[in-house]
């Protein structure tokens, strides 16, 4: 999936979420979206390329990293930004076969991994 | 004789927020201000320490941060053991974690280190000045609690063991800091009174936690 592709169907699906959230009683801050500044491609993936956190590789645990399929396309989801960590937030991963998986966690990126591009959503 | 320990690790530089440093800033000089605590030596951990200095007042104008490592948190620790103090007082801002076992909560260091809350309170154990406060900021940090409460300290803590802390809507400084601040600026005579005023003010989705100890409602501890 392309860059645009991928940012376009990553930010109407928080964006929907969000909404259908508000709409259901609650109030949930408005999240802030990030798109990590990488392209994983083959290469990059087999030289073993990951996003990390303070708690180690994010999505270790579940496979992200093993499967037939590697994630291309990384985002970052800060679901309350003004809170401290650790706090509600999400990784969504764009697999090369187009599949996303998001993956719900509680501490941000390392800062010694790809840099973080702010995608508006609202 | 006082000390004074202000600590805010950060965990790295994506997730050390100015605001901290501000915390760390206008609630260390609201203590400074206050009689039991005017001559303190101060300690300050910040981030990875370097070139930082924060101005707290007259006598301390520029206090040089140190890195906050949990090998430098330890060390301070146990250099203000050593003497015999009537007041401690310390401060963290910045971010808490809830650890695996869903239980037991740490406070975050620099360079994404990690000093859980029973391990602090044994660092804390050797020091034997006879009021001693604390006053925690990150996230989770209800869970600090039960492991350091002793008769001779008092504790305030932004949030339960099972919340997260929050930046004051400016996202200058944060919540629970700002108005335990004011408390002490104010004049309010005791812990107690300051955690009350605090409670009441903090208007974010978090529950201000407290224990006393034997010393919250002493009206000689702030002077």
């Amino acid at each position: 999936m392309n860059e645009n592709l991928a940012t376009a169907r990553v930010t109407q699906t928080i964006e929907k979420e969000w909404r259908a959230a508000v709409e259901s009683g609650s109030a949930p801050p408005q999240p802030a979206l990030f798109r990590f500044d990488i392209h994983i491609d083959r290469r990059r993936f087999a030289s073993g390329t990951r996003i990390r956190n303070a708690r180690g590789v994010v999505g270790e645990k579940v496979g992200i990293w093993s499967g037939a399929s590697h994630p291309e396309w990384v985002y970052f989801v800060d679901d309350v930004p003004e809170a401290n960590w650790a706090h509600p937030c999400r990784y969504v991963f764009v697999f090369d076969n187009d599949e996303i998986r998001t993956l719900p966690d509680k501490l941000p990126p390392n800062d010694d991994g790809p840099p973080l591009i702010p995608i508006p959503i609202f | 004789m006082a000390h004074i320990v202000l600590f805010a690790g950060g965990i790295d530089s994506r997730s050390l927020f100015d605001r901290y440093k501000e915390d760390l800033r206008i609630i260390g000089r609201a203590f400074l201000d206050r009689p039991a605590f005017q001559g303190a030596s101060v300690t300050l951990l910040y981030g990875p320490g370097g070139t930082v200095t924060l101005n707290l007042g007259p006598r301390h104008q520029r206090v040089a941060a140190i890195t906050a490592s949990a090998a430098n948190l330890e060390q301070a620790l146990r250099d203000v053991s050593r003497d015999e103090a009537d007041h401690f007082v310390f401060v963290a801002s910045n971010h808490g974690d809830l650890n695996a076992d869903r239980i037991t909560t740490s406070l975050c260091c620099w360079d994404r280190e990690f000093v859980e809350d029973h391990q602090f309170a044994s660092w804390c154990s050797a020091i034997n000045a006879r009021r001693q406060i604390y006053v925690f900021g990150q996230c989770h940090s209800g869970g600090f609690i039960p492991p350091l409460a002793r008769p001779d300290r008092c504790i305030l803590t932004a949030c339960a063991w099972d919340e997260y802390s929050w930046a004051h809507s400016s996202l200058s400084v944060d919540e629970f800091i700002l108005f335990v601040t004011q408390g002490l600026r104010g004049g309010l005579a005791t812990p107690t009174e300051i955690f009350s005023y605090a409670r009441l003010r903090d208007s974010r989705p978090e529950h201000p936690q407290y224990y006393p100890g034997d010393v919250g409602n002493d009206t000689s501890f702030l002077g």
